[in-house]
């Protein structure tokens, strides 16, 4: 029945996420075995009194590839959850925060802190300043998200190409006030603002972890069950509303729990684009579209393909590292031309 | 029951519907049938409280519509609208299933699922179960919209079926069987309000219909009562003759000749 089928596509995802994550703790400069790391973990929780791994490997994995994974699967899962909720509320598979502009606003308004927050922000690195920022970028994204909604939905329906141009608009503005910013930022403040442009896990730490969990971990939370709602607003508004749900709750709703993830991705990793296009665009096309299971599916989906976009990233031109953008949009853009194709001869572009 | 009490709405100075008054029972159809841009959809709305009257109010098994809680309104009665769109590609099932959302939290319980398979049964579209929406004709898109509407109520024995044109599409086999299928319900203990445009489907199939023009009320009663050259000639502008025939209970209404273009 479509119950089971969904719970076990959900736990095939899982193992790849799974895998996914041993290797990308176990693959880098400094070498673990897939046993070394299963020797540090019954170790550490006393299952096991010999250590089977060096001083040195303990280290790079705890300080060094475990918060950076982490990092991976949080914001993978918190950009393609989001992903997929705004194509839900958008009622268009083509809206995604990068193109529409919701990251770009996140950046902007993380951009402002940076250089106008001043004191504030003494300390980008501190935990409080990552508080900050994070709150400043789901504000810039909250906002435009917000502005794009009322511009492309008319009378219920998406226009997807004011939709586009809006994305396209939003994105020019915020990146040349951006631009404006270098003019006028420090050298250490510029250092920042080129970090976020590009998009990067590197900047990962315990403390980062710590500061976007809760704006991620509520999202994610959340949004899989609005995946009922979501559903019945594929059919229409008032259709929706036929069907007992309160069409301006689910819109405030997802709203603010996707800019939220959004926002807080942004904050530490700048903008990856793409993630939330091609995930859940991949789960509707093994799956089927039913927003049950492509919300939580691109959850775990997300997390594993930004995870292994990560790995490849820092391993691909060891010991230089790309940016994670630069994987994501060069596996996410042939995609999106695709789906632009499938929708031009649907005729709904 | 269905109340309807001196209900006007007007949007600016234009007025769409002006004091409207009728009751329709559980058990019944009511069909409302009308020239284009006489109200008639206009009514509906005001009946499933998608927008709220300019005057008068609506009263929904004794209660005024707005007292209910969206979710408890969804129970007890669904809604076919005119234009149905889908944004996303679900399968047949997936889309008949969603008029089950109100019943359950979460997964859906094995009785949610037996009633998507009776009503898939009822509108014959078993067979298309597993297609996805998109790849169906207009007028299968319509049933799997009725199929949703009807798995939305098909346990709710004194329920409530609102339908805005559903024949829209329909061949002429299916739009027999849909009024079929509506008759069947009504006869069970269902309410069915139902804007329709052929005259002869809506008389043969009707309890009570109800005639509009320009936002008024023009006729309301039986077929019997309602079916004659002048209220026709009134509401649509087109003369027409009445044929007796041994299978209808009501006369069969025929087109003579367009005399008012106006």
């Amino acid at each position: 029945m479509v119950i089971k089928n969904h719970n076990y596509v959900l736990l095939g995802l899982s193992l790849l996420l799974i895998m996914v994550v041993v290797a990308s703790i176990c693959i880098g400069a400094v070498h673990i075995e897939v046993s070394q790391l299963w020797s540090m973990i019954s170790y550490h929780i006393g299952l096991s009194h010999k250590p089977g791994f060096t001083s040195q490997q303990f280290a790079v994995m705890f300080n060094l590839r475990l918060p950076r994974v982490l990092s991976g699967v949080l914001i993978g899962a918190a950009l393609a959850v989001s992903g997929s909720a705004i194509q839900g509320l958008f009622r268009n598979p083509l809206a995604e925060p990068g193109l529409i502009g919701i990251s770009s606003g996140a950046t902007l308004f993380a951009a402002l802190t940076i250089v106008f927050g001043g004191k504030l922000l003494v300390m980008v690195g501190s935990n409080y300043g990552y508080y900050l920022l994070s709150a400043a970028a789901f504000a810039g994204a909250f906002i435009t998200a917000w502005a794009v909604y009322k511009l492309a939905m008319h009378k219920g329906r998406t226009m997807i190409t004011a939709l586009l141009l809006t994305g396209i608009a939003i994105n020019a503005l915020a990146f040349s006030f951006t631009g404006l910013l270098t003019y006028i930022s420090t050298d250490e403040q510029l250092r920042n603002l080129t970090f976020w442009s590009l998009g990067s896990l590197g900047g990962s730490s315990w403390i980062s972890i710590a500061s976007i969990l809760p704006f991620i971990s509520i999202p994610l939370a959340i949004l899989p069950f609005m995946g009922k709602p979501l559903n019945a607003l594929a059919l229409g508004e008032i259709q929706a509303g036929h069907m007992g749900f309160s069409v301006n709750k689910i819109k405030r709703t997802v709203l603010i729990l996707a800019t939220m993830s959004v926002g807080a991705s942004v904050a530490v990793a700048g903008i990856i684009s793409f993630v939330g296009l091609v995930v859940p665009h991949i789960i509707r096309i093994g799956f089927g579209a039913d927003n049950r299971l492509v919300i939580p599916g691109s959850a775990i989906l997300g997390a594993a393909m930004l995870t292994l976009a990560d790995l490849v990233s820092r391993t691909i031109v060891a010991p230089a590292e790309l940016p994670i953008g630069i994987v994501t949009a060069l596996a996410g853009s042939p995609v999106f031309i695709y789906m632009i194709s499938i929708q031009i001869k649907k005729q709904q572009v | 029951m269905i109340k309807v009490n001196n209900v006007s709405y007007s949007v600016g100075k234009k007025e769409i519907l002006n004091d409207v008054s009728f009751e329709a029972k559980q058990g019944e159809i009511t069909a409302i049938i009308g020239a284009n841009g006489a109200g008639k959809s206009t009514l509906l709305k005001l009946l499933c409280n998608e927008m709220p009257p300019s005057a008068g109010q609506v009263l929904f098994d004794g209660k005024g519509l707005n007292s209910y809680p969206l979710k408890e309104l969804a129970r007890r009665r669904s809604v076919l609208t005119q234009h149905n769109t889908l944004s996303l590609s679900f399968t047949v099932k997936e889309l008949v299933l969603m008029g089950r959302y109100p019943h359950f939290d979460g997964q859906p319980t094995e009785h949610d699922l037996q009633m998507v398979i009776e009503a898939m049964q009822a509108t014959g579209i078993t067979m298309m179960a597993g297609r996805t929406y998109e790849t169906l004709s207009g007028g299968e898109q319509q049933r799997v919209q009725l199929a949703r509407v009807i798995a939305q109520i098909q346990d709710i024995p004194n329920g409530w079926l609102l339908l805005d044109e559903p024949t829209n599409g329909l061949d002429l086999l299916h739009q027999q069987q849909l009024l079929i299928q509506a008759r069947a319900m009504a006869d069970k203990g269902y309410g069915v309000i139902c804007i329709l445009h052929d005259i002869n489907l809506a008389a043969a199939y009707a309890d009570q219909m109800l005639i509009l023009k320009q936002g008024k009320m023009q006729a309301l009663g039986s077929p019997n009562e309602v079916i004659n050259c002048e209220n026709i000639y009134d509401a649509f502008g087109i003369k027409v003759q009445l044929i007796q025939n041994e299978n209808f209970k009501c006369p069969l209404v025929i087109t003579t000749g367009i005399i008012n273009y106006a």
